[in-house]
């Protein structure tokens, strides 16, 4: 498992916009997370040869940071929050069921491969609370126990191909920054 | 200096101090948990609280957490007087302890949990949360520290030790929130030399000693003493622990000027060698177990008739115990030795000799510009962490080396220009060429550096360098000028003592009288000729004689070819006296008797005449005038005795690949004999820069052997390939020395082996530590 000249170029290219190496380390997580669906072990040690961080310090990063993740997911990512707002509106038994209905822990793929979901912190969407959100890009609101379940159906239905790329999403909202 | 008042009570400071070191100096027992003395200030246990008494009109009261107040003169503050600060400490001890396991009475920190102390101390004697509490996993780290997750409080100083202060980095801060786990990215032992004192800096029993926790004892129970680290020069104050005559742990003696808070893993773990299976703890005579005392048996044995005999002592021995030995030679009319390689004489006391102004650790660290000459992590790793502290500042540390170090890879890391790998024969002309930069005023680079700095310190690893080197480098010294601090790490504990007893040539002499067969008898005390540098020579000279008596701990290799074995006492169950690599002469005392009793170096005396138990204690006067400094004191510094050094021959440059040591830094003579730390040392390999790899044809990956030939010995080893290794070099540890029968600097030649992975029946044998039951629960599932 490692990354391609081609895909170390592009990282180095994007490393050099910014004053510090180090700088650059959020968006080579997010490049192999895109690339393997997390950050595998392995890659620690690339992007550390890139950023000048130890993989430790990055260890110490994705760790830090929820979107950011060493283990590999479902093809869909379901986070339910469970902060104080969507606490208050239910969200306890928004994620029983969502439980129940991929029949795995959290943090762990149904056994088909469709789905991981996660309880979250605070969304940011309290007005629609309880909230979810899916593949880190896709919002979801006014959350219950029969809506969560249909939408794990739904996953759990589709095929492969018309699976969203969700994580690029992100990579794309990191380009326009620039 | 200055006053600052606490419940009305006059506390006085130093300068630098924070009002919880006044208060703390001023035994006013202020709770605290995420400062620590050497690691300073955070702020974030919130424990440390007072309350400040307004100065000015208007002013209102405030909590003020006083780890994070620099001391002024006139503050004023209330800590047991105040309503408010007590009630703050008390509930933020209240929270730590919603989470925290009430498994006391199982815990190895019992009697030594600062926790514990500070939860009865604020008062919080009885939960009210009823919520569950929190788990995570343990995370398996080796043979030497074991993790207990559950316990941790989340004050960082781990962390802040590991990374921030020893500048580790393969163990961090796991997550965020009420989330955090202070662990390393994948299980296994760590990597830093300095891992140990984690251990030390917890205030709780989330990281302890594993070899202890194995043979527990209550920590009130263990007889403890100042004792002095044998391990290496630094000469680290020590506390021993121990229990029903054996020894269980060692842990740092803070109140020392020499090392204060911290050692190294080697002095933690290396004094286990008393507790080695194989420890000889038997007088034995012709193999036979014999009853008498020992010392009945020494006087016997050194009285046989057709014997004439040697003396050999040891840089490990204390002092006095060289000094007996030495006078012993006197009356038994034979030659003394305190060597057992004679090329590590001479440089030792070349080093010795030059050590007027060595630095003790505090001026390393204070250093402005450092200049190290050989692998100093592997041979004096306190010093080295002192090294640490200068680079970690941003101050430039030179270095000239020819294996890999950690150090070098730290500086290289940093700044790579400052690190130069070259051959220890070439050594001396590159510090020549900064010498004549200096003279002739027009120094740049490394020179201008040297030359600009204020406090300059130039450290050396003697038993590495040329003579030619050591002597350069102190013609660097005194260039540079006065301000200028010279100091070698020294081969053993003691050596600066050893080097003060042998005559010139000392050890060359003995083992030319040996092999002429002017002598067929030696007595040796704590040393093991014949696991050196020159281990094949004694070997062969001693199979000749009929009288060897072995004086030692440890089940070294010419003990087990030894006639008489009498057991000897380790540091931890003697008294002594060491002079560490400074000239500093320091007493250790005995923490403990063993039940079996062994015996004591300093009963040694009573083979001496009368005239000779003279000679001793005017000697003793002497070389280290009159006050012997109490255990546990850092003692005063001697100057050495201009030191009768002679002649040995030094590799010279040639045309061909020279063997260097590659060594780590655990190694030591005794060390290996300590189970646990010694499951860690490094599979044998012999490393090769890639670039001299190609140079000399030769293509090589990790797969590949190479076939190493000396003098007609040849020996294969994988291939570990390093940019760290010089052009030149081909770096190699002691035991593949031992078995080419190669001195250091000898000329090898290179064929390559079949390849690895074509002969897979012959894999290197792994150290391997055969962990014991109940290592793999791991307290729960893997994060
Ligand atoms: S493991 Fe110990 S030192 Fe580290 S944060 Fe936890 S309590 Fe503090
Ligand atoms: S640096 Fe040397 S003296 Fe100090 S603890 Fe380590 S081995 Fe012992
Ligand atoms: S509390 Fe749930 S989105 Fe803010
Ligand atoms: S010791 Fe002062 S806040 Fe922790």
């Amino acid at each position: 498992m490692s990354l391609t000249e081609h895909e170390i170029e592009h990282l180095r290219e994007h490393i050099a916009h910014y004053p510090e190496k180090r700088a650059g380390a959020i968006y080579c997580l997010y490049y192999v997370q895109d690339k393997y669906g997390y950050i595998p072990r392995a890659s620690l040690d690339e992007v550390s040869e890139l950023t000048d961080l130890s993989p430790t310090q990055l260890d110490e990063l994705i760790t830090f940071y929820t979107l950011l993740r060493r283990r590999p997911v479902g093809r869909r990512l379901i986070r339910i929050c469970d902060s104080i707002s969507c606490y208050t509106r239910g969200s306890e038994q928004v994620l029983a069921a969502a439980k129940e209905a991929v029949g795995v822990e959290f943090g762990q793929i149904s056994r088909d491969g469709a789905v991981t979901v996660l309880p979250s912190i605070c969304l940011g969407l309290c007005d629609r609370a309880p909230a979810g959100l899916v593949d880190d890009s896709e919002d979801l609101g006014e959350l219950t126990p029969e809506k969560i379940r249909d939408l794990i159906c739904s996953y759990a239905a589709e095929t492969l191909d018309s699976k969203a790329a969700g994580g690029q999403q992100i990579l794309a909202v990191l380009k326009d920054q620039q | 200096m200055g006053t600052l008042y606490i419940d009305d009570q006059p506390v006085e400071f130093q300068p630098g101090d924070n009002v919880l070191d006044a208060a703390k100096r001023a035994n006013i027992e202020v709770p605290y948990f995420c400062y620590h003395p050497a690691l300073g200030a955070v702020g974030s246990c919130r424990v440390c609280a007072m309350e400040t008494v307004p100065s000015r009109e208007g002013e209102q009261p405030r909590t003020v957490m006083t780890c994070t107040l620099k001391a002024q003169d006139g503050m004023r503050f209330k800590f047991a007087q105040s309503d408010k600060a007590p009630g703050v400490s008390k509930t933020m001890v209240e929270f730590y302890m919603t989470r925290h396991p009430n498994d006391c009475p199982v815990c190895d920190e019992g009697g030594d949990c600062h926790l514990q102390n500070m939860t009865v101390e604020v008062g919080h004697a009885y939960r009210r949360f009823d919520g569950q509490k929190k788990t995570y996993p343990n995370q398996l780290l080796g043979p030497l520290v074991w993790n207990t997750a559950n316990r941790c409080i989340t004050c960082y100083r781990c962390v802040r030790f590991y990374q921030d202060y020893a500048l580790g980095d393969d163990f961090g801060a796991m997550g965020s929130r009420n989330n955090v786990l202070f662990r390393r990215i994948d299980d296994g032992a760590f990597d830093s030399p300095f891992a140990g004192n984690i251990i030390t800096v917890c205030p709780t029993g989330t990281f302890t000693d594993k070899v202890f926790r194995r043979k527990y004892s209550r920590t009130w129970m263990l007889k403890k003493s100042a004792s002095i680290c044998a391990h290496c020069s630094v000469g680290c104050h020590v506390e021993p622990g121990a229990r029903a005559g054996t020894l269980r742990r060692v842990v740092p003696n803070e109140n020392s000027a020499v090392n204060q808070y911290f050692i190294c893993d080697r002095g933690r773990y290396a004094p286990h060698a008393s507790e080695a299976a194989d420890r000889p703890l038997q007088v034995k005579v012709g193999g036979q177990p014999r009853q008498e005392p020992a010392l009945a048996v020494l006087r016997q044995a050194l009285a046989v008739s057709d014997a004439r005999w040697g003396v050999m002592g040891s840089g490990r021995e204390d002092v006095v115990t060289n000094l007996v030995l030495q006078q012993l030679a006197a009356d038994l009319n034979a030659p003394f030795t305190a060597f057992t390689d004679p090329l590590t004489e001479v440089r030792t006391k070349t080093a010795v000799n030059l050590s007027l102004s060595a630095p003790s650790l505090q001026d390393i660290e204070a250093s402005d510009c450092i200049l190290v000459v050989g692998e100093l992590t592997e041979h004096a790793p306190m010093m080295e962490l002192a090294v640490r502290q200068a680079l970690k500042q941003g101050k430039p540390v030179l270095m000239l080396h020819a294996s890999a170090s950690v150090l070098a890879g730290m500086i290289r890391k940093q700044r790579s220009l400052q690190a130069q790998t070259q051959a220890p024969v070439l050594w001396a002309e590159t510090l020549q060429k900064l010498i004549s930069q200096l003279t002739q005023e027009q120094a740049d680079g490394w020179a201008a550096l040297l030359k600009n700095a204020k406090a300059p310190v130039l450290l050396g690893v003697a038993e590495v360098m040329p003579t030619a080197v050591i002597k350069a480098l102190a013609e660097l010294a005194a260039v540079i000028g006065e301000h200028s601090r010279l100091g070698f790490a020294l081969p053993a504990a003691n050596s600066f003592g050893a080097a003060q007893v042998s005559q010139a040539g000392s050890s060359e002499q003995l083992l030319t009288s040996l092999e002429s067969g002017a002598i067929n008898a030696l007595l040796v005390v704590g040393a093991d000729p014949m696991s050196g540098w020159q281990g094949e020579r004694w070997s062969k000279a001693l199979a000749k004689i009929q009288h060897l008596v072995v004086v030692d701990h440890i089940h070294s290799a010419t003990v087990q070819a030894a006639t008489v074995v009498v057991p000897s006492a380790a540091v931890s169950e003697r008294n002594g006296v060491f002079i560490n690599y400074e000239g500093r002469v320091q007493s250790f005392a005995k923490a403990y008797s063993r039940e079996t009793p062994v015996l004591l170096q300093e009963e040694l005396i009573g083979l001496l005449s009368s005239d000779a138990r003279a000679r001793v204690q005017s000697q003793l006067q002497s070389m280290l005038g009159s006050a012997m400094p109490s255990p546990g004191s850092a003692g005063n510094r001697i100057k050495p005795a201009t030191l009768p050094i002679g002649q040995v021959a030094e590799a010279v440059l040639g045309s061909g690949t020279a063997l260097v040591l590659q060594g780590w830094h655990g190694e030591e003579e005794v060390a290996g004999f300590a189970t646990e730390l010694a499951s860690l040392t490094p599979h044998d390999s012999v490393g090769i820069a890639p670039a001299y790899a190609k140079a000399l044809g030769l293509t090589l990956d990790k797969n590949s052997r190479l076939t190493l030939s000396v003098h007609g010995k040849q020996l294969t080893l994988p291939v570990a390939l390093s940019a760290q290794i010089a052009e030149g070099c081909v770096a190699v540890s002691r035991r593949a020395f031992a078995e080419l029968q190669a001195r250091l600097g000898d000329e090898v030649k290179l064929t390559a082996a079949i390849r690895l992975s074509e002969e897979p029946a012959e894999q290197p044998v792994v150290a391997q530590f055969t962990p014991v039951r109940g290592d793999h629960s791991n307290g729960g599932v893997r994060p």
